[in-house]
Parts: structure tokens; C-alpha cells; sequence
């Protein structure tokens, strides 16, 4: 396995499992309810991660996710600068740059979550830093995924990716944009209502993860070398 | 700039960038004593990222260099291989990562107030970072000083060997760091001294690693 790919698989299977573990700690703790959020959205992903012990896991996970995913994004550029015929192409670097900053975002958000965040009145400004960091960490996240398809499918034949590739991606961006969208209509026409935007939220999470690992098959000829080194003698991983 | 001239960069300035801005913000509210803890010892590191706006940055910061460390151990890994038998790479890298979990771990556990706070966990952590490092560190060193004699061009094998020299010098005449909860003036100056050593350390494969990149075959 090359580091990219283990970045990919890593990319989404650390925020899953730090996210898993904290909704079980926290639900058996009887912090949140016990249901499955995806259908039901009795709890969104932050209220997993507010109270100890689950804080702690949910803090080191996904701050560690958010560091993955600025080097999984750093992988992205200089992969598609190296498929195909090797070229600048200012375009990824405008989305990774949007990608790492929406990152860093969520380092942010969740470097601010803990129990002395309890009660949620007293502490409105904490609140309101957390939801606003990670609800631009997720829209940039998103937006971020569904250009870098669009530009993908645009470029295929300059990249030399084949159409399979970019299948799941298209998928997974198109998913990405419909939730968006239907958020975004709901909001306007006000027809919230209880659990939709958990719903919402834990879906466009699980997406991105997912997306993040369909690189995964794309970087098995992408790898970590010591240029002067003749690629049959590579030291790789 | 290669992926590995990244890493060392990321590794360095987050983690060195962390604790300053920390004890900035921790000084200007007040949430920590106003010195130069190199010299004066007057907090640890630990205290400066405890309270206030300063504990937010301390968490983030550590922790996500905490994660760029341990991908330093991996880039290192692939620098020498090579050169160096693979039992010996496997070693370094891991006391090197598990070092880094362990300053993971006890910068997660972390709280504002003191008595909250689990400190068996954080004490356990960040010794284990102080002293799984020192052994990585050590090993590696050997591994760059044998490969360099093999022909791999290390930039910075001058400081890396001043670098290791100061931290067993510390190691040997005070007992190396040990970090617990109510530290004395001595232990905090290793402490902040150390931290930076290591933080160099990190910074010195900046030069090293200039032709460590992702390629596509």
C-alpha cells in the first residue's frame, strides 16, 4: 500500500471510527439518544462530541481526521500534476488551497468543544464559533469535492483518467450537491422541521469521508520516492 | 516545495508556532506568568495551554502536529530506506509514532481547570513523548550517520548532531525531562529547552528532504 493510499483509507476511516466511538460513549453515557441519526437525526455529530470522556476521543480523532485530510488534499494536487501530461494547472491549486483552509476550520471547531460549553445559554459566542467553523468546514469541504469532479470530468482526456475512475466521484459529488441543494430550499422555504438538519449533517459527513477514499484504487501507482533513486530500486510506501 | 520539505515545515512551525502563540495569548489574558520560561522557568508548557482562549490553541495545535508527526516518521522511513535494514526503520518509527500518540493522548485530555483535568493520562503522555522521541531521535540518528557514510547527502547532519548531542547532554546531567504535574524551575527550563530541540530536529530534514516527493509511475 503507497502513502497516499493510506492516506485515502485512513482519511476515512479515522473520522468514522473517532465519530462511532464518541456517539457510543456519549449515548451509553446517556448523553444522546440511542437511534440511528442517519433516519431518525436524534442527535448531530457535535453533541456526540461535547461531553468527557467522549470529548477526548472525538477532539483527538477529529482534529488528527482534519490533518489527514490537508495532506490528503496536498496528495490530490500532486497527483493531478503528474497524470497524464505533467502540468500546471492553477485550478486544483485554488481548491486545495479553499480544501486546507476549510481544514483548518475544522481544527477550529473542534479544538472549542468540551463540557464547559455547557449550558449552551451562557456560552453563546463558543456556540456560534463552533457552528459557523464547521458548517463552512463542511460547505467548503463539499464544494471543494464536486469542483475538483467537475474539472476531473472536463480534463479527463489531458489527466488520462480513465471513466471509472471518476464514476464514484461523480457519484458521491452529485449526492453531495443534492443534499446541499435540498438544505438550501429547506432553509429558504423554511420547512425545517425536527432532525433534518442532523440528517443532513451526518449524510454530507459520511459523503465526503467516502469520497476522500475513492482516491484510494487512483494512487496505487502514486507514491512517496527519493527521486534519485531509479524507480525498480524505489524505496517506496 | 517537495512532500517532504512539507512535513518538516508543517511539523515544525505548528508545534514550535502552537506554544508560542499559546503562551502569547495565555500572558496577554493572563492565564499564565509573564517571563522567559527558558531561562526564568516561571510555568511549563503544559499550564500555558490549559485556561482560557489559550487552551483552545493548545488543543488544536498540538494535536494536529502531534498527526504531522507521525507522518515525519513515515517520510524519514522512506528517505532511508535503502540504506538501512528494515528491522532497525521499524524501530525508529516506532517509538517515533508512539511518542507521538502519547503527546496526542495528554494534550486530548487536557481541561481548563486543573482539578478536572486527568492528569495520570497526560503525565503518562507526555513523558512517553519526551522519551519514546529521545530513542527515536537516537536511533535515527545512527541510521542517518550510517547511511551518510553510504553515500545518502544529509544537508543537516551537522545540526542533527549538535541537536543529539544537547538533548543527551540534558538527558545525562539532569535526568532528562520529566514531566509531572507541579514541576520545579529546572524541570520546566529542560522542559521548554527539549521541546524546542525536537522541534528542531523536526525543522533539520527541511534540508534533507528536498527530493522526497509523490510521484506517479
Amino acid at each position: 500500500m503507497t502513502l497516499p493510499q493510506r492516506i485515502a483509507l485512513v482519511a476515512l476511516v479515522l473520522p468514522i471510527i473517532s465519530i462511532a466511538s464518541s456517539y457510543f460513549m456519549s449515548a451509553n453515557a446517556g448523553h444522546v439518544d440511542w437511534c440511528l441519526p442517519y433516519i431518525d437525526g436524534c442527535t448531530t455529530i457535535t453533541a456526540t462530541g461535547i461531553f468527557y470522556p467522549a470529548a477526548y476521543v472525538f477532539r483527538a480523532g477529529l482534529i488528527s481526521s482534519a490533518v489527514v485530510f490537508i495532506i490528503w488534499w496536498y496528495c490530490v494536487r500532486a497527483w493531478l500534476e503528474s497524470v497524464g501530461h505533467p502540468q500546471h494547472h492553477p485550478w486544483i491549486h485554488r481548491i486545495v488551497t479553499f480544501a486546507i483552509i476549510a481544514s483548518m476550520l475544522l481544527v477550529a471547531s473542534i479544538a472549542v468543544l468540551g463540557e464547559h460549553m455547557e449550558p449552551p445559554s451562557e456560552h453563546r459566542f463558543l456556540w456560534r464559533f463552533h457552528t459557523t467553523t464547521a458548517g463552512l468546514f463542511f460547505l467548503i469541504t463539499a464544494l471543494c469535492q464536486i469542483m475538483m469532479t467537475w474539472r476531473m470530468r472536463q480534463l479527463q482526456d489531458d489527466l488520462g483518467i480513465k471513466f471509472s475512475r471518476i464514476a464514484s466521484k461523480q457519484i458521491l459529488a452529485a449526492l453531495q450537491l443534492l443534499l446541499l441543494a435540498a438544505f438550501m430550499l429547506i432553509l429558504i422555504f423554511d420547512l425545517k422541521s425536527d432532525g433534518v438538519e442532523e440528517i443532513f449533517e451526518w449524510w454530507l459527513a459520511t459523503f465526503s469521508c467516502l469520497y476522500f477514499y475513492t482516491t484510494y484504487h487512483d494512487w496505487r501507482d502514486f507514491r512517496l520516492t527519493r527521486r534519485e533513486q531509479q524507480p525498480l530500486q524505489e524505496a517506496s510506501l | 516545495m517537495s512532500f517532504g520539505q512539507f512535513i518538516a515545515l508543517a511539523s515544525f512551525v505548528l508545534s514550535m508556532g502552537t506554544i508560542a502563540v499559546t503562551y502569547a495569548v495565555g500572558t496577554a489574558q493572563g492565564t499564565a506568568e509573564l517571563c522567559n520560561p527558558f531561562i526564568d522557568g516561571c510555568t511549563d508548557i503544559t499550564h500555558t495551554g490549559m485556561k482560557g482562549d489559550a487552551g483552545f490553541i493548545f488543543r488544536g495545535g498540538m494535536i494536529a502536529a502531534c498527526a504531522f508527526f507521525i507522518v515525519w516518521w513515515q517520510v524519514m522511513r522512506t528517505w532511508l530506506s535503502g540504506h538501512s535494514n528494515r528491522l532497525a526503520l521499524t524501530v525508529m518509527q516506532f517509538f517515533g509514532v508512539l511518542a507521538a500518540l502519547g503527546l496526542l493522548a495528554g494534550t486530548a485530555v487536557l481541561l481548563p481547570e486543573k482539578s478536572a483535568t486527568h492528569w495520570g493520562v497526560h503525565v503518562r503522555g507526555a513523558n512517553l513523548f519526551f522519551q519514546g522521541m529521545l530513542i527515536a531521535l537516537t536511533v535515527n540518528y545512527v541510521l542517518v550517520f550510517r547511511a551518510r557514510r553510504a553515500g545518502l547527502a544529509v544537508p543537516s547532519f551537522a545540526v542533527k548532531s549538535a541537536l543529539i548531542l544537547v538533548l543527551w547532554l540534558m538527558t545525562v546531567a539532569f535526568a532528562g525531562v520529566t514531566v509531572g504535574i507541579d514541576m520545579s524551575h529546572g524541570k520546566r527550563i529542560i522542559e521548554w529547552w527539549a521541546t524546542l530541540f525536537i522541534g528542531i530536529y523536526f525543522l533539520t530534514s527541511y534540508w534533507d528532504w528536498k527530493r522526497i516527493r509523490l510521484v506517479h509511475y
